[in-house]
């Protein structure tokens, strides 16, 4: 019996595709929340591309890293959300075209 | 993996250093709150111990850490050894310019010097690491702890919005970096840079018959791009700097840029080298060229010498980078040139900003950063302005400074890899530079103090001058006396190319 498969191109579309959606929403979107949400969706497709790399070399390191990873983006979110709420609390807003102290 | 104590005891400078930062975050809950002068003083000690440590263990050999031969994920070589030395003598001097600053700025906590120890433990990590998921670590240690610190004066609109800025842009990079390596991974089976390189010179078509690998490496290099502020990655800069409190904004532009330089001279020399004519090449030589005019340009339009600074710190990103293409041509010196150049570039930024720090006003504000707000006060304070004279000159890269030696063998470097376009860029980006450096010090000793008005009442402090002192003694010595360091640096530099296979 053959036990149908999803080849691995279809994972590496979707990832790159998440990717892409993350890094156009960074671009265009301009409150900071959001922006944030489309940085994590980044993280998250580079996760995707992992785990699917670790299945298609059979290497279970690619797990790891993914662990390792997901650690290191709740503690960017740890001090990213303190952040946005000192911006807040002095600005009212968290809208990064607001944010005009500095130019030059 | 096997973790075993003799590789543990080979990582003491970094054990010293976690022991310093957690002592320091202790020591702000239980001690009495008069006595906070010795935050400073104890991670001066950590630093202290640290470098000492570091600098006796550099003549040993390589060693392997958890893993087995070049794939082990951290590799302490005579590169790794160097670099450290750098890296601690940067977190070193930019804790002394900070109490003083700390106190008038309200943020004199034992988190700030914490932060700053945890930053300099990410960065050796970055020298060390013998495989992208582990430079991907300590990068992220180094840059979080930097978010953090950038938004310290958390009453201040220009650090909190500063570190907003920061925050995203940084975190927008650190995708770009992960999906280059998750695609990396992919393509070779492994993260381990020696793994890369011995696919890499497998065979000439790898590349053109893998868009996967060379969309891996692209992305990691705007990673890298992003992080040291190369044009057109660098919109962050200047606002973050202008921004951040100054002794912190000091410590970005030497130790993050130092850091990710390092990691990205190690990319270059063990696994991108390896490739004739590759494609990434002439992405590195364009931003290498963009980022020295566009960050020469930029800082002469500026009229807040903090922004100067930033863009300035810009424009030696793009110097660096130029060593860079040399070594990625796979020229032998230019691994050496990189490594003393952003050596000379630590001490002459990290002694500017001091003075800087020196010289700000209790209230702050923009104003008080103006080229004008300096007028005279070379005068007022002839030892501090004597040290700018020292620093700037040593930016512009005139001798008998480090500088001017740092970019000797860099443009050198490039021209024996038949790079001598770069080179010309790199000599007419530096005549460029001296104006605006020579502007800050025609204001400090060429204008009319402004009578009754304000100049900027100075701050005090036995520990930012010492940090001033040093970093002058140091970029002198390094004019001086070069080849001390230089034996240093090559030997170094040699262990990355003994190690790799």
């Amino acid at each position: 019996m053959i036990t149908p498969t999803i080849p691995i191109e279809h994972y590496l579309y979707l990832s790159i595709l998440l990717f892409s959606i993350g890094a156009i929403g960074v671009l265009l979107r301009r409150n900071a929340i959001v922006v944030f949400m489309c940085i994590e969706l980044m993280l998250n497709a580079a996760n995707l591309a992992l785990v699917t790399f670790a299945r298609y070399h059979g290497d279970a390191a690619g797990h790891i890293y993914v662990l390792l990873v997901m650690a290191v983006a709740a503690a960017e979110v740890a001090v990213g959300l303190a952040i946005m709420i000192q911006v807040f609390r002095l600005r009212r807003t968290v809208d990064v075209d607001e944010l005009r102290e500095m130019r030059g | 993996m096997s973790i075993t104590l003799a590789d543990l005891a080979q990582l003491l400078p970094v054990w010293i250093l976690v022991a310093t930062g957690l002592l320091l975050l202790m020591y702000e809950v239980f001690a009495n709150q008069a006595d906070r002068s010795h935050y400073a003083n104890i991670s001066v000690v950590g630093f202290v111990l640290a470098l000492w440590a570091t600098y006796s263990s550099l003549g040993s050999g390589t060693a392997y850490l958890f893993g087995q031969g070049a794939t082990a994920p951290l590799i302490l070589d005579g590169f790794a050894r160097a670099g450290s030395l750098l890296l601690l003598s940067g977190g070193l001097i930019a804790t002394l310019l900070s109490p003083a600053y700390a106190k008038n700025a309200g943020h004199d906590t034992g988190e700030y010097y914490a932060l700053i120890v945890f930053a300099v433990v990410g960065m050796m990590v970055m020298v060390m690491a013998g495989d992208l998921m582990t430079f991907f670590l300590g990068l992220e240690t180094m840059s979080i702890a930097v978010y953090a610190l950038t938004g310290l004066r958390a009453g201040d609109a220009r650090s909190i919005e500063a570190a907003l800025k920061y925050f995203l842009m940084g975190a927008f990079a650190t995708g770009f970096l992960l999906f280059g390596i998750a695609m990396v991974y992919g393509a070779t089976g492994s993260v381990a840079l020696v793994d890369l390189a011995r696919f890499l010179s497998a065979s000439d078509s790898a590349l053109s018959a893998n868009p996967i690998l060379l969309l891996g490496v692209v992305l990691i290099l705007i990673g890298f791009a992003f992080k040291v502020a190369a044009v057109p990655f660098h919109m962050w800069a200047p606002d973050v700097y202008e921004g951040a409190p100054t002794p912190v904004a000091g410590f970005m532009a030497v130790g993050v840029k130092a850091a990710a330089f390092l990691a990205l001279l190690r990319l270059v020399m063990v696994a991108l080298g390896s490739v004739e004519a590759a494609p990434w090449l002439p992405m590195l030589r364009w931003v290498s060229i963009l980022t020295i005019l566009g960050g020469n340009l930029m800082a002469l339009s500026q009229s807040n010498v903090k922004r100067m600074l930033a863009y300035s710190s810009v424009s030696h990103a793009g110097y660096a980078m130029i060593g860079i293409v040399a070594a990625a041509k796979g020229e032998t010196t230019a691994g050496n040139a990189v490594l003393f150049y952003l050596t000379g570039y630590t001490f002459m930024t990290l002694g500017a900003f001091g003075v800087l720090a020196f010289l700000e006003r209790k209230e702050g504000g923009p104003e008080s950063e103006r080229f004008g707000a300096y007028a005279g006060v070379g005068f007022k304070h002839p030892a501090m302005g004597a040290a700018m004279v020292l620093f700037m000159i040593a930016l512009a890269g005139m001798p008998p400074t480090g500088g001017f030696f740092g970019k000797l063998y860099l443009f050198s470097a490039a021209i024996r890899a038949n790079e001598l376009p770069l080179a010309l860029v790199g000599i007419a980006g530096s005549l460029v530079s001296v104006y605006y450096y020579l502007r800050v010090l025609v204001h400090f000793y060429m204008r009319e103090v402004p009578e009754p008005g304000p100049t900027p009442t100075a701050t005090r402090s036995t520990q930012l001058s010492l940090g001033v002192a040093l970093s002058a003694a140091l970029i002198l010595i390094l004019g001086v006396f070069p080849s001390q360091w230089v034996q240093v640096s090559a030997k170094a530099v040699a262990s990355i190319a003994a190690a790799t296979f």
